[in-house]
């Protein structure tokens, strides 16, 4: 122990003796170590700590499967399946609904959902106010009651206790409130704010084709995922001949709570993690061409330590206690850049990515940090201490000698370094390129429609004041003409769903004069609810037809209008016009197909279109608008500033009502950018790696090539004195530097086609070897690194050989 | 207690070989004070780094006492040095970053002493090579005189049988390389063997028995 101290007290005193090269490395190591810490902060916060639930590995998600696609629960499958289960501890069923929180203050939109009285208990949840439902309060007709977020409690009530019996207004009903649920409850930023019993009315029991329930369980001891599983599928099959209809080709799978917070992101995060950590490897190699610069001036310290007795064990460990000291103060700089590191990305990470609000710096990312840098000292330290401590003697202390100079297992040694330096970053480089070609394809997407100047926002009528659809379209006609009167709100239209906002729900149609689809196939299309304009206001042109217009009302033919995919999968050879369909909807009257509009872009601008169907708001069911909560979309296309314009428009709809929330203000030019805000930020995170890793590479390059000017000034001076040209000198370092860079181009290409193939899914339309991409890399790198060299080269060629001769 | 044999070191250059050292036989007997003299290139601090095995790359028998030195390993090589061998050069070779304390200490350090015992040996020595006051200094701060004082107290701190001197005084003015010579002698009175490399009569003159080399044969007497 007391020799270790000796070691560590002469480390500190090496790296004050030469504050240059310490600052650069630790400056190198603090940006390696404090990218990784950042990163892995936000992995350890998304992926690695369990969820805030007691026991959390037993909590399951129950879905129902079709055609092996995953789906929600119908209400009587879950009735059936709590009631036969022998499997879980508890099961529970939850469905989100939304709120109008009125009464206090200005009106606003909650994310709710309703949930059973077991789903708390299922979660291991307790709330830190009040108490949770009982199966009393779960029954339909039951007193009003809710249960708020710790967050909604904060924001809305003040955090105050005395909230627990108070009455709140949720679409314009009374609810009691009887508990505050945990903070930790909150795993998304879109979290439920509210919850309220499922309390399941024996006209949910009876839906059968409304999937639109989740359901968790929590598996008993002893009882595993498969034995769950295996139980719940028997069930499903034993409810077949009960309701073959809806239940044919329906199966059950189980997934981990876990699994299903995090599945989405888990491959992003990972590789970012693998990219930050490519660049430390690059910081390492960086390091440790410096500590073997750094070895050659302390060799005859080394044999002079060696001839007094030191054996090669013994020195190794000074230099690497060295390199791991060097590492540690890298890495306390490193935690300080980490802090602020995952601070910027939590800002720039989409806020979809669960729990990224818990990111911070906790015992797991100190532990991993410290691993880090004693590993990363390591990496870096242990050629140069494998190469210093191997030291010749005789040669070393002999007098008069200025030591045995680079052998050439140390030359080896440097390129092979700066060579891997290259192929690291010609890796992440390629990674970037790739992600930022397909980031530029993916913005050349046409939306199919025009989305600049449009602004919306939304609201949604509370069921008890808007029980009818009468009424429905009766407040929606008014607001459009209330609207239409705002001076800049004449464009305006109303939309169920935004385009790339909001997929909506899709339901089955039964086309008319076609045979009946053998069970299990069913033909489906996302039910979109519109104003007549909305086509029009939105610039998404008509193909076919007609559009809608005022006489598709109330009491008239019901009409639509479908987008070109629908005509492609169910009329590919035929035209739709005139054609008619009924729908999942309890509704007898068919639908007619008036016109064809052209595919909007609704799911992704990096997904194909799906069928769709537009139908007039006039003609929606009682059952589409219980579907969307009698809730549309206001859009409007802005010619004149758009803040004032947002204002006006929310008055007109508020001088119809006052107590609806207006939500969801935006415009559809934010919209289409949050829709690839993913692809954006991980082609920025990605760029901002590869280029720190092409400058660490470039400054490598540079340190190896300064380094070799300057051993062979000498010969340099012989060569200049003997009559070779500067020309002559300046293409020698040139050659080498770009020898050693394209030998690492190469393995970085080689390397590059086989790790880019985890990028495949976050590419879009551009290939994971596209050619291009790897030449652009290979030429900019080498360009950067031919850069790198000049500045040695250009040194070398003014050598003035009498200085150089002398000198010598 | 030393014993070599036809000992030869040479560097394979083409076909053929080029000699440092060529047959060299040498008796050394416990508590001599040799000098090797002779011009540059004789082969003299080769001899000397063989002697202490900080040079392994030759040919030939070595007996260091009951130790059969040219079949050991490196590894074994480095135990004997440790046991037997102080080193004393002619550029002092302390260590910039220690202090006069530091580098005392650290031979000991090196042989896994105990840290209270490697505490009381170096105030011994620092008190017997009257350098006390100087044990905080580096060696930057000290003469050259006071660096080889130094150089040769951590040479003996481990108190090896074999005191290896390079060029002790070459750096020195006549003054202080004097008082070195002085301290070898003092030493070898106490019994420890020495065997120094010098081109000084005047420090050869304090050597009970002087070998020439030339083109790295020795030159018989």
């Amino acid at each position: 122990m007391g020799t270790l101290w000796q070691d560590l007290k002469f480390g500190l005193r090496m790296l004050a003796k030469s504050p240059s090269l310490t600052a650069v490395a630790v400056l190198t190591l603090a940006l390696g170590i404090g990218a990784n810490t950042a990163i892995f902060s936000v992995v350890n916060a998304v992926l690695l700590r369990p969820l805030p639930y007691k026991d959390a590995q037993r909590l399951m998600l129950v879905w129902e499967t079709f055609r092996g696609r995953r789906a929600g629960v119908t209400a009587p499958d879950f009735k059936d399946w709590s009631e036969q289960q022998g499997v879980f501890e508890q099961i529970a069923g939850s469905t989100s609904m939304n709120f109008n929180l009125t009464g206090t203050n200005d009106p606003v939109r909650l994310s709710g959902a309703r949930v059973s009285a077991s789903y708390f208990p299922a979660l291991g949840v307790q709330p830190v106010l009040g108490h949770m439902f009982n199966a009393e309060q779960d029954q339909p007709g039951a007193a009003r009651v809710a249960l708020l977020s710790h967050g909604l409690w904060q924001e809305r009530f003040g955090s105050d206790p005395g909230v627990l019996g108070r009455t709140i207004i949720l679409d314009d009903q009374q609810y009691t409130v009887i508990g505050v649920m945990p903070a930790e409850l909150r795993l998304w930023a879109a979290s439920p704010q509210v919850w309220v019993p499922l309390a399941l009315t024996p006209r949910e029991l009876a839906a059968t084709g409304s999937h639109r329930y989740r359901v968790l369980g929590r598996l008993k001891p002893g009882i595993t995922r498969e034995q769950a599983e295996a139980r719940m599928k028997s069930i499903a099959e034993g409810i077949v001949p009960k309701r073959p209809h809806s239940n044919t080709g329906i199966s059950v799978m189980l997934l981990p709570l876990q699994e299903q917070v995090v599945g989405d992101v888990r491959g992003s995060l990972l590789i970012l993690l693998g990219a930050v950590g490519l660049v430390l490897l690059i910081a390492c190699a960086n390091v440790a061409n410096l500590l073997l610069a750094r070895a050659l001036v302390r060799e005859r310290e080394i044999a002079v330590r060696a001839a007094l007795g030191a054996g090669r064990v013994r020195l190794l460990r000074q230099l690497l206690t060295e390199s791991v000291l060097l590492a540690f103060v890298g890495g306390a700089l490193g935690l300080f850049l980490a802090r602020w590191g995952a601070d910027a990305l939590v800002a720039t990470l989409p806020d979809s990515i669960p729990r990224l609000a818990r990111t911070g710096i906790d015992t797991t990312v100190l532990g991993f940090t410290l691993v880090i840098a004693v590993a990363t000292g390591i990496v870096f330290g242990l050629a140069p201490a494998l190469q210093a401590s191997r030291v010749d003697l005789n040669n070393s202390l002999k007098e008069g000698s200025r030591g045995t100079g680079a052998s050439a297992g140390q030359h080896r040694l440097r390129s092979a370094l700066v060579v891997s330096e290259v192929a690291l970053a010609v890796v992440l480089l390629i990674g970037a390129s790739l992600l930022i070609k397909s980031f530029v394809q993916l913005q050349a997407v046409q939306p199919g429609f025009r989305p600049e100047g449009l602004v919306s926002m939304r609201l949604a009528l509370p069921q008890d004041r808007y029980a009818e659809p009468a009424q429905v379209v009766a407040f929606y006609r008014q607001a459009l003409e209330r609207v239409r009167a705002t001076p800049g709100g004449e464009e305006v239209a109303l939309t169920s769903h935004l385009p790339l906002d909001d997929s909506g729900f899709n339901l089955a149609i039964f086309i008319e004069g076609r045979p009946a689809l053998p069970p299990g196939e069913v033909q489906m299309t996302y039910l979109r609810i519109v104003s007549p304009e909305y086509f029009r206001v939105l610039g998404a042109p008509l193909r076919a037809g007609r559009g809608l217009d005022e006489n598709d009302r109330e009491g008239s033919v019901r009409v639509g209008l479908i987008n070109q995919t629908m005509v492609r999968q169910y009329w590919p050879n035929e035209s739709p016009l005139g054609k008619r369909f009924t729908m999942d909807d309890n509704e007898k009257t068919p639908v007619e197909i008036v016109g064809v509009i052209g595919d909007v872009k609704h799911f992704g601008l990096d997904s194909e279109p799906r069928p769709e169907l537009f139908v007039p708001f006039a003609q929606a069911a009682p059952m589409h608008w219980n579907w969307i909560d009698r809730s549309l979309n206001v859009v409007v296309r802005a010619h004149t500033e758009r803040s004032g314009l947002i204002s006006a428009v929310r008055q007109a709809l508020w001088s119809v009502d006052r107590n609806l929330p207006i939500y969801r203000v935006t415009t559809l030019e934010q919209v289409i950018a949050e829709s690839v805000v993913s692809q954006r930020v991980y082609m920025r995170l990605l760029g901002l790696f590869a280029g720190l890793a092409g400058l660490l590479a470039a400054v490598g390059i540079y340190g190896v090539m300064s380094y070799a000017v300057t051993q062979h000034t000498h010969d340099i001076g012989v060569r200049l004195a003997l009559g070779a040209r500067p020309g002559d000198v300046l293409g020698w370092v040139l050659r080498r530097g770009l020898r050693l860079t394209l030998l690492g181009v190469v393995l970085g290409l080689g390397a590059g086609l086989a790790l880019t193939r985890v990028l495949r899914t976050l590419l879009f339309e551009v290939s994971v070897t596209d050619p291009a991409t790897f030449a652009g890399v290979a030429i900019l790198l080498t360009g950067v690194a031919a850069l790198a060299c000049w500045v040695p080269a250009r040194r070398a060629a003014r050598v003035d050989p009498m200085v150089a001769l002398r000198y010598e | 207690m030393i014993r070599l044999q036809n000992l030869e070191k040479f560097f394979e250059v083409g076909a053929g070989k080029s000699y440092v050292l060529r047959r060299i036989n040498l008796d050394v007997r416990e508590g001599e004070f040799i000098t090797f003299m002779g011009p540059s290139g004789a082969g003299k601090s080769t001899l000397l780094s063989i002697l202490g095995m900080l040079d392994g790359a030759w040919a030939g028998e070595y007996f260091l006492y009951d130790h059969v030195v040219h079949k050991l390993s490196v590894k074994e090589r480095n135990g004997l040095h440790k046991q037997y061998v102080g080193f004393v050069f002619q550029s002092y070779h302390l260590i910039d970053n220690l202090t006069v304390y530091e580098n005392l200490d650290i031979p000991l350090s090196y042989r896994n002493v105990p840290r209270a015992e490697r505490q009381s040996t170096v105030a011994d020595v620092l008190d017997r090579f009257n350098i006390v006051g100087k044990k905080d200094l580096y060696p930057s701060q000290l003469s050259g005189g006071q660096q080889q004082l130094v150089a040769v107290a951590r040479a003996v701190i481990a108190n090896p049988k074999l005191i290896l001197a390079d060029e002790p005084t070459g750096n020195l003015h006549s003054s202080q390389g004097k008082e070195i010579m002085e301290l070898f002698r003092k030493l070898n009175n106490e019994g420890t063997t020495i065997i120094q490399v010098t081109h000084s009569e005047q420090n050869a003159a304090y050597s009970n028995r002087v070998i020439k080399l030339f083109d790295g044969w020795i030159v018989p007497e």
